[in-house]
């Protein structure tokens, strides 16, 4: 108990340090937008894969229970709305953090293990401010920009499988999505991305920059990224939606 | 009458350090002069690396004095120790240079603030000193993964010589390579040393090019020195170290 209490206090304590690290110790605006291209540009074609199944499945799904009741006319907004508020933040950082997560923990744990990070300092640079700021920064602002195309392209998803499994025209679809997907969900969907990146950046960068002991160090570093992440994403996204339907939903928002 | 005490550039005083319930120093002192090249042997787990970590900061002392120049430096702080940090460089055990950067960009990387011509000037001299003259026509294009092991050793070495240190920290540069190119490595520190004038500290399990190499050699065990002294004064030691180091060498060396 006292060592996971530790081990929280510790992650905690980094979370901040990186994330003061452009006042304290200054920002390395080159490596960052460097980062930023190798994480976000390069995981677009994963997020547009993974968004518009997502979006295709969720609308399988309520198809068939609307259909049931005569409701086939609703499954734009209801699809939108469900996708945009809980599965599509979910699935879509879980994606992530199985690839630009696992990708930057094993980079920097590799670095690590290698001396890269030791020959940084004894080159009179600044680790923190060299190599984790700039991809804590760079996985956080790609994991929002990537979930935002990925919830995009999640509803042209569910519109294109809502027309083959159902015959609901594109028009009738995007009609109804007003109703249900409001600016509260659009918020909480954005909220949520920008929360689950800044988690996925933190917990691989700190794995990463504490893994010790040669690469099998790195394949645990790598494991840990995996596992905390989803973990994280999972709890966060519960915290937050119990939070947002006091806050928005509880009057039929 | 006042006596004047020799003053050494780099002094260990009575240093300990553990990590967890395991003592790697054990009241380590130890004493270099200016100019010399000076190999630290001994068997693996014997605190060898741990000494060249705490002259670049890397590691801290638990209990003892260090002296770089005179000055004390076991609790500078991180932010302090980078001034110590470009007098005193260190060449890694492996070649640690960064993947992601071209060869110009791993060599420049620690002399960022320097003008473009003063950087062009530095990394020529370091790789005609370090011989990898023939990869200045590379330098933008390639990137270390793209050489082999012998060129990656040399050009980390190369990228030390850029910073213009006065102290070089060797940490076992010949592990994994093979006789030749080892005897090439040797070369190179004694080149280095000898027209570049800089004072090395060599950490290494390779008695027989120690013993051409060092200007003094120094023997560790279990945290402490147990033996000091020239190669010609090692090769007549009794120590049980010295001997067992020893097998074989003497008459090859003869």
């Amino acid at each position: 108990m006292i060592k996971s209490m530790e081990h929280l206090g510790k992650h905690i304590f980094f979370f901040f340090e990186i994330l003061i690290s452009p006042y304290t110790r200054g920002f390395e605006g080159r490596e960052f937008l460097g980062q930023l291209s190798k994480t976000a540009w390069r995981s677009i074609p994963t997020t547009i894969t993974a968004g518009i199944f997502t979006g295709a499945i969720l609308a399988m799904q309520f198809y068939l229970q609307l259909r049931d009741f005569g409701a086939e006319n609703v499954l734009g907004g209801l699809n939108t709305s469900g996708t945009l508020r809980e599965v599509g933040p979910v699935l879509i950082a879980f994606m992530l953090a199985g690839k630009v997560g696992a990708f930057t923990s094993a980079e920097i744990g590799s670095m690590k293990i290698t001396d890269q990070i030791e020959a940084i300092r004894c080159l009179g640079v600044d680790p923190i401010r060299y190599l984790i700021a700039p991809r804590f920064f760079a996985v956080s602002l790609s994991s929002i920009l990537l979930l935002s195309v990925g919830l995009i392209i999640s509803v042209v998803g569910g519109m294109i499988a809502a027309y083959l499994v159902g015959g609901i025209n594109f028009q009738q679809y995007l009609s109804m999505i007003p109703r249900f997907a409001t600016s509260q969900s659009i918020f909480l969907a954005t909220s949520k991305a920008l929360v689950f990146g800044m988690l996925m950046g933190h917990i691989c960068c700190a794995n990463g920059y504490w893994t010790e002991g040669g690469t099998q160090g790195v394949g645990r570093a790598v494991k840990n990224t995996s596992v905390q992440s989803m973990v994280a994403i999972v709890l966060a996204d519960f915290i937050m939606s119990w939070t947002a339907e006091g806050i928005f939903f509880s009057h039929g928002g | 009458m006042i006596r004047l005490r020799r003053a050494f550039l780099i002094e260990f005083e009575n240093v300990f350090k553990a990590f967890g319930e395991k003592r790697v120093l054990n009241g380590l002192t130890l004493k270099i002069d200016k100019g010399e090249r000076f190999f630290v042997l001994g068997k693996s787990g014997t605190g060898k690396s741990v000494l060249l970590k705490h002259l670049v900061g890397i590691l801290k002392a638990d209990q003892g004095t260090i002296r770089l120049d005179g000055e004390e430096i076991q609790n500078l702080k991180e932010n302090e120790f980078n001034r110590i940090r470009k007098k005193c460089s260190i060449v890694f055990q492996l070649p640690a240079l960064l993947d992601s950067l071209n060869l110009f960009e791993n060599l420049c990387f620690g002399i960022k603030a320097l003008s473009s011509d003063e950087k062009i000037k530095r990394v020529t001299s370091s790789l005609n000193a370090v011989d990898l003259s023939h990869l200045a026509s590379d330098l933008f294009t390639k990137t270390p993964p793209e050489l082999s092991y012998g060129e990656q050793k040399r050009m980390a070495l190369a990228r030390v010589l850029a910073l213009d240190p006065d102290y070089i920290l060797y940490d076992e540069p010949t592990t994994g390579l093979d006789p030749v190119t080892s005897r090439n490595i040797h070369k190179l520190i004694l080149d280095v040393s000898q027209k570049l004038g800089k004072t090395s500290i060599v950490v290494s399990h390779d008695m027989p090019n120690a013993l051409k190499t060092a200007s003094r050699i120094a023997l560790m065990d279990a945290g402490q020195v147990v033996f000091e002294g020239t190669p010609k004064e090692i090769l007549e030691c009794q120590h049980p170290l010295a001997i067992s180091f020893m097998k074989g060498v003497k008459k090859h060396h003869d």
